[in-house]
């Protein structure tokens, strides 16, 4: 009798499991799956699809890879136009990722060559090469698990944690997801982000530009030392070994608000810059190009901004491809 | 080995079958001992000889005194060796390197151009409850109130057992020895009265206190803003936040223990009992880590003269009482600070009372439901609770809200460690900025928006579950229900639901990472 009851206990236990797995992958699929799709990660995985359906064709393309000041700033349609002006076809992709860094990018680099695109423009801020900025969204990387290859080099740039994040099985990357259950219900219901919402929709006012300017904090002021860190080691790897599969690489740095401009000090330019020519990579500072109008808050451009920057960049390529760069 | 983890739930299951599974007493008790010196070995380091060391002194130092043939000042000497050894030792790993550090700041305050080197000594982890736990058996055989254990395998799993040993509950040995006496025998009805205990503990833990975590160190351990330049709304958030994390994290670990020693069929004695409902200081130290304040009534301030030395003696008595309370949480200014806080708000507190007593007791008596002070008890501090019921009338209400504003205030004490960051906060908190506190309320509609979409979901299905029971006793009745004992009592079909519903909940809204225990550190 007492025996049966142990058992009852513990097949309750176990149906329990059971069950409470069951509706908890049947909630991943139907709310946050789709939630998931609306966000970075499908910037991601775009920019694999991207890689994967280029893979074998003899289309000419060009990829511009970087943070969300490339998904703001840079229009393919504008430069493909302005290009096929100059006779010149091409395939352009946007293919930028909000706090993007040269670390993540690793990720993409076996994609990237096997699709073998003509030219690769990176544009990136001073703060991505910081030495404090180790950091790759863990929800990047946790999704990037079972879609990527890395070799032994990049991987020794990620830590530990960061491996087991993209190493993760099938189980464990549902299990993972679990962290988007909140945001997807707040979705569900119509709950934004609030600062998000901001940044997106809203032109800032000189005013607020001030505030968020003078805020000592703010993560983009990041310093770059001159020592080497992870985002530098990758960079300089990437673009190695781009070059060596006889891609062309050009770095733009990203053009900044007036306002954010004055607020990066000296020594972070320099040593950035000292970094960037020791790599030989080709590049443009576009950083004080343009006047504080062009840009919706401190480091994003509005509409007109990216106009007069996407034509700027058709306007490299161009030179890039005229001058029998490529 | 945290209770939270995969890995305990394992060493919990192999530990419960092979208990059941042992036929001797004596084998029980042999295995719960090895299995707790290997969780203590796990979760801390080989500093459990430590543990073993404490065992043997005060086990044989409590047969010292307890024997008939021991003079009385033999009786004393053997009480000052346990004492001491456990206290020096207490004293050693966790106050040396605070001591040494305040006497180089004391220095260099006095321009003496001399400072004592700091050592890297580790703290072994529960050492302030183990030590107590001893000390509790030393005292209670000093005191007669005892006969010392004739078993030292009986005494040193009293000392170790593996669901008390890390942060608590503290066990007297009155309590704890007495069970031992039986064979231990794995139940149905305790395995699902134990599983639910510990259900409802891993919930508070991982997914109130955890999750609570994330926005407390957002305010008071973020590098990109520092404590001197956050506003009133964030340090009033972050304290609130922080004081609901402390207590579902603490009575989440309590919860979990008690919930493992009841599987193997111990009861282990309450640490909680609604404290965020106190109408007064005193009350609150009657309903928060009961086990702690309790042995420091009986084991410091009634030693000390309690009330019973005139009013000056007994304010100072209820002042050393808390500095050393504040003190036992951890070797730093602020939990000195902290203590003498709550010293304060205690002898305030019964200043009050004695200009208007019989009124004032005549309230608080009501509002908290209690019955008036045993005879052998003092008022002043940790009267057990032995009635569990609350009212809640309009008085009550304001009287818990006044309460509580001075409680988390301490709480602020205890979550700042640095003295100049500490004197902002307070400042912050005391004098409110409206404009800040609106301006975060705004910026942050958001997150508040969906948490109370979560708390009121959470409210709803409660009311439907109880709509019955609310008809007929109020509102108030939920908030006096013991919800852990009606959900060990479900019919087993009902049991497995509310394990599910555990599981899932812990699925979904578990965050990436859990941290320790707040109370492992102390």
């Amino acid at each position: 009798m007492i025996t049966s009851q142990y058992l009852k206990i513990a097949l309750v236990i176990s149906i329990s499991l059971v069950c409470a797995f069951i509706i908890y992958f049947a909630i991943i699929a139907c709310l946050v799956n789709p939630y998931i799709q609306t966000h970075t990660w499908k910037q991601i995985s775009n920019n694999l699809d991207v890689y994967e359906s280029n893979s074998g064709t003899s289309e000419n393309s060009i990829y511009f890879l970087g943070n969300s000041q490339v998904i703001h700033d840079f229009d393919p349609i504008v430069v493909q136009d302005y290009l096929k002006t100059e006779n010149l076809t091409f395939r352009v992709y946007n293919v930028g990722v909000d706090d993007d860094t040269p670390l993540q990018r690793l990720t993409e680099l076996q994609g990237i060559i096997r699709s073998k695109p003509k030219i690769v423009i990176i544009g990136f801020s001073y703060t991505s090469f910081s030495n404090l900025t180790r950091y790759v969204p863990d929800d990047n990387l946790a999704f990037l698990s079972g879609r990527i290859v890395m070799d032994r080099y990049s991987r020794s740039l990620y830590t530990k944690e960061q491996l087991a994040l993209i190493d993760q099985n099938v189980i464990e990357q549902q299990i993972f997801k679990r962290k988007f259950i909140i945001p997807a219900i707040r979705s569900l219901l119509g709950i934004h982000l609030q600062e998000r919402e901001n940044i997106v929709n809203d032109t800032m006012s000189l005013e607020q530009k001030n505030i968020i300017a003078k805020n000592p904090y703010d993560a983009f002021l990041a310093p770059v030392y001159q020592d080497d860190n992870p985002q530098k080691k990758a960079f300089v790897y990437l673009t190695g070994e781009l070059a060596r599969n006889n891609i062309s690489v050009i770095y733009i740095n990203m053009p900044l608000d007036p306002l954010r401009s004055d607020t990066i000090p000296d020594s972070t330019r320099y040593n950035f810059f000292t970094f960037m020519n020791s790599t030989g990579v080709k590049n443009y500072d576009f950083e004080k190009r343009y006047a504080g109008y062009d840009f919706h808050d401190l480091v994003h451009q509005s509409k007109y901004g990216r106009e007069k920057f996407s034509k700027a960049i058709a306007s490299i390529i161009s030179q890039e491809v005229n001058g029998d760069a490529v | 080995m945290l209770f939270n983890s995969i890995d305990y739930i394992f060493f919990f299951i192999f530990v419960v079958l092979v208990v059941a599974a042992l036929q001797r007493k004596k084998y029980q008790h042999l295995f719960l001992l090895v299995a707790s010196y290997y969780f203590y070995w796990v979760s801390g380091s080989f500093l459990f000889l430590l543990m073993i060391f404490i065992s043997l002194v005060t086990y044989y130092c409590g047969r010292g005194i307890a024997d008939l043939t021991s003079t009385q000042k033999q009786k004393k000497t053997y009480l000052v060796i346990a004492t001491v050894t456990s206290l020096g030792l207490l004293g050693f790993f966790k106050y040396f390197n605070f001591a040494v550090d305040s006497t180089n700041g004391l220095f260099a305050v006095l321009g003496i151009p001399y400072s004592i080197p700091l050592y890297g000594i580790l703290l072994p982890i529960g050492i302030s409850f183990y030590t107590f736990h001893a000390l509790s058996y030393i005292f209670d055989i000093y005191l007669r109130k005892i006969e010392p254990s004739k078993s030292l395998l009986e005494y040193t799993l009293y000392i170790a057992f593996f669901p008390q040993l890390v942060a608590g509950p503290i066990v007297r040995a009155r309590e704890f020895l007495p069970q031992l006496k039986n064979k231990v025998v794995i139940t149905p009805e305790n395995i699902k009265a134990g599983v639910t205990l510990m259900s409802t503990g891993i919930i508070k833990k991982v997914i109130i206190a955890d999750n609570l975590a994330y926005y407390v160190n957002l305010v008071f351990s973020n590098p990109s803003v520092p404590i001197q330049d956050s506003t009133s709304f964030f340090i009033i958030a972050g304290t609130i936040l922080f004081g609901l994390q402390i207590f579902f994290d603490f009575s989440g670990y309590i919860d979990i223990a008690l919930g493992s020693a009841k599987v193997l069929g111990f009861e282990l004695p309450q640490n909680f009992n609604r404290p965020y409902f106190s109408a007064s200081p005193t009350e609150f130290w009657r309903r928060w880590n009961i086990t702690l304040s309790s042995f420091i009534r009986d084991y410091l301030y009634i030693p000390l003269g309690g009330n019973r030395k005139g009013k000056v003696r007994t304010y100072i008595n209820l002042m050393i009482s808390m500095v050393i309370c504040g003190l036992w949480h951890g070797a730093a200014w602020n939990f000195l600070i902290w203590g003498a806080y709550h010293g304060v708000l205690l002898c305030t507190h019964k200043l009050i009372v004695d200009k208007n007593p019989l009124k004032y007791f005549k309230r608080t008596s009501q509002a908290s439901g209690q019955p008036p002070a045993p005879a052998d008890s003092d008022s002043s501090f940790g009267v057990r609770i032995q009635q569990k019921v609350l009212k809640i009338t309009p008085s009550s209400i304001l009287k818990i809200l006044i309460t509580q504003y001075f409680i988390f205030l301490g709480w602020l004490i205890f979550r700042v460690h640095s003295l100049p960051d500490l004197l902002a906060a307070v400042q912050k908190y005391l004098f409110i900025d409206p404009q800040s506190v609106a301006n975060g309320l705004i910026k942050y509609t958001d997150i508040i928006q969906t948490n109370l979409v979560l708390i009121g979901a959470f409210v709803v299905i409660t009311m439907i579950l109880f709509n019955k029971k609310i008809r007929t006793d109020g509102i108030a009745a939920l908030v006096n229900f013991d919800y852990v004992e009606y959900l060990q009592n479900l019919e087993l079909r009902s049991w497995g639901v509310y394990i599910m519903t555990v599981v899932l909940v812990l699925l979904c809204f578990s965050p990436s990472s859990s941290p320790e225990f707040i109370y492992f550190q102390f």
